[in-house]
């Protein structure tokens, strides 16, 4: 039988590569943008650089961030509905693990990369004392905020990954039973019935309602909360996509 | 001799539209065997569901007595027709996935097989005609060291003379203890080297006979032999 190993680095090596064709681009439009600025004479002092700059990396990193989730959406529908990976002698439920772990590890290097690529421009571009300047009024707690949203955000893009996938797999399971299944109208209702089984699922997740005695008020509470929510609907979602897998057929 | 493999009771519908009823088969070890059927009969169907692809199925499919869906593929080589590979991914790259994730995968067979075939692995799939598609499925069907082959079509898209030297080549690249079960039209082709014929019909599996008792106790070629079984209604 294949490992789980096996599965796990094929899957994840080609989201990389992915990832690294996007970056690529990213930085292409980047360097493209500034010098463009730069011969246009829109970049003067330190602090108008660095705004543009960093308004342009903004830019760039919300319009490939959108194309890179899309591809991994993409990697993992094809992941489900494919006799290239449907035909590996490995259980469902360790191909789905493989498929979502890689989906994981490929968002998650992505957006260090963008970290990366934001706090180097930063470095170049800023002075000593800008750089004094914004980190001068940061408090500890202020850090553990900004490190809990960005958290809080990753976990928000996973979900709504894993929610494509949900309806993908549900969708594909129920056509394949009804008559008239491949119609593309029938197929349109199908998905709209497996969101709003999606939101029902997702609506009986309630934190706070099972642990009545924690005190969830202030803002590192609040975004706590908010992690723990949509990760525990994350782990509901993988269960259900993963027991779910055994009633999906490939495409012909 | 124990059955490689068996299906009891199988029937399978899709969209609630009736595919196979009631399927029983056993097939041994060590046979090379022709599935044979008008168009739309099921073949692709029964063949996807040995491969544990096709699934919702209602009976019982067991290989070498195993009935996980895991383990079954472990012992059977179906011939994908690559639709998960893009159609900018070079070949090498192909047979470096399946070296990785098939175990059971030989890379050097696969040069073998892929030279034969004239497959040039250099090449991305979007360079590659539909009969030198099929050549590349086959190669990599073969490649795997397993107890049974399902081989849906081989020869569709294969010019007659280049049908002809893959037919002979697989005697040579399957391992005599292994089974291969080929739905193919083209019957009088594999006439010879083909030991079995299932031939569908009506839902189900009309017969499972062998290729000499069909010759010497009928004096038909299996071509003939099939097409008595379809004329017989018309």
């Amino acid at each position: 039988m294949t490992s789980f190993g096996s599965v796990l680095k094929q899957m994840t090596v080609k989201r990389i590569k992915l990832m690294n064709q996007i970056i690529l681009v990213q930085i292409s439009v980047i360097i493209g943008s500034c010098l463009y600025d730069f011969f246009k004479g829109n970049m003067g002092s330190n602090d108008k650089t660095l705004a543009n700059v960093t308004a342009i990396e903004m830019g760039s990193l919300i319009a490939l961030g959108i194309v890179s989730i899309v591809y991994l959406i993409s990697f993992m529908n094809l992941e489900v509905n494919s006799n290239r990976f449907r035909l590996i002698p490995i259980s469902d439920i360790k191909l789905y693990m493989g498929s979502f772990l890689s989906t994981v590890f490929g968002f998650m290097y992505i957006c260090l990369i963008d970290l990366i690529i934001l706090g180097s421009s930063v470095l170049i571009i800023a002075d000593k004392k800008m750089i004094s300047r914004m980190f001068s009024d940061i408090h500890f707690n202020e850090i553990i905020m900004m490190l809990l949203a960005l958290f809080l955000i990753f976990s928000i893009f996973i979900f709504g990954m894993i929610m494509c996938n949900t309806i993908n797999i549900l969708g594909s399971v129920i056509t394949s039973f009804i008559p008239g299944g491949k119609q593309k109208i029938v197929k349109w209702i199908v998905y709209a019935i497996a969101i709003f089984l999606i939101y029902k699922v997702s609506s009986y997740v309630d934190i706070a309602g099972w642990l009545p005695g924690v005190d969830w008020t202030g803002d590192i509470n609040d975004l706590s909360y908010s992690i723990m929510q949509v990760i525990i609907e994350i782990i509901i979602f993988v269960v259900i996509n993963m027991n779910l897998l055994r009633f999906v057929e490939t495409s012909k | 001799m124990s059955n490689l493999l068996e299906i009891k009771n199988l029937s399978y519908r899709i969209n609630q539209k009736l595919i196979l009823r009631e399927i029983n088969l056993e097939v041994q070890a060590g046979h090379f065997i022709a599935l044979a059927g008008e168009n739309g009969i099921g073949k692709t169907t029964l063949l996807r569901l040995i491969a544990s692809v096709a699934k919702n199925y209602r009976g019982e499919i067991t290989i070498d007595g195993k009935t996980k869906p895991e383990e079954k593929k472990t012992m059977v080589s179906f011939s994908d027709q690559l639709e998960g590979f893009s159609k900018r991914t070079k070949i090498r790259d192909i047979e470096k996935f399946y070296s990785q994730v098939y175990p059971d995968f030989s890379e050097e067979k696969f040069d073998e097989i892929a030279a034969f075939l004239d497959v040039d692995c250099n090449n991305n799939l979007s360079s590659l005609s539909k009969g030198m598609k099929e050549r590349l499925v086959i190669a990599l069907t073969l490649s795997r060291q397993v107890a049974l082959y399902l081989l849906d079509e081989p020869f569709s898209g294969i010019d007659v003379m280049s049908r002809d030297k893959i037919i002979k080549g697989l005697l040579t690249w399957v391992d005599e203890n292994s089974t291969v079960i080929v739905s193919s039209h083209h019957l009088s082709e594999i006439e010879n080297v083909v030991d079995e014929i299932i031939i569908m019909k009506d839902y189900g599996i009309y017969e499972h006979v062998k290729t000499d008792d069909i010759r010497n106790e009928q004096g038909k070629s299996i071509e003939e032999y099939f097409e008595n079984i379809y004329w017989e209604d018309k």
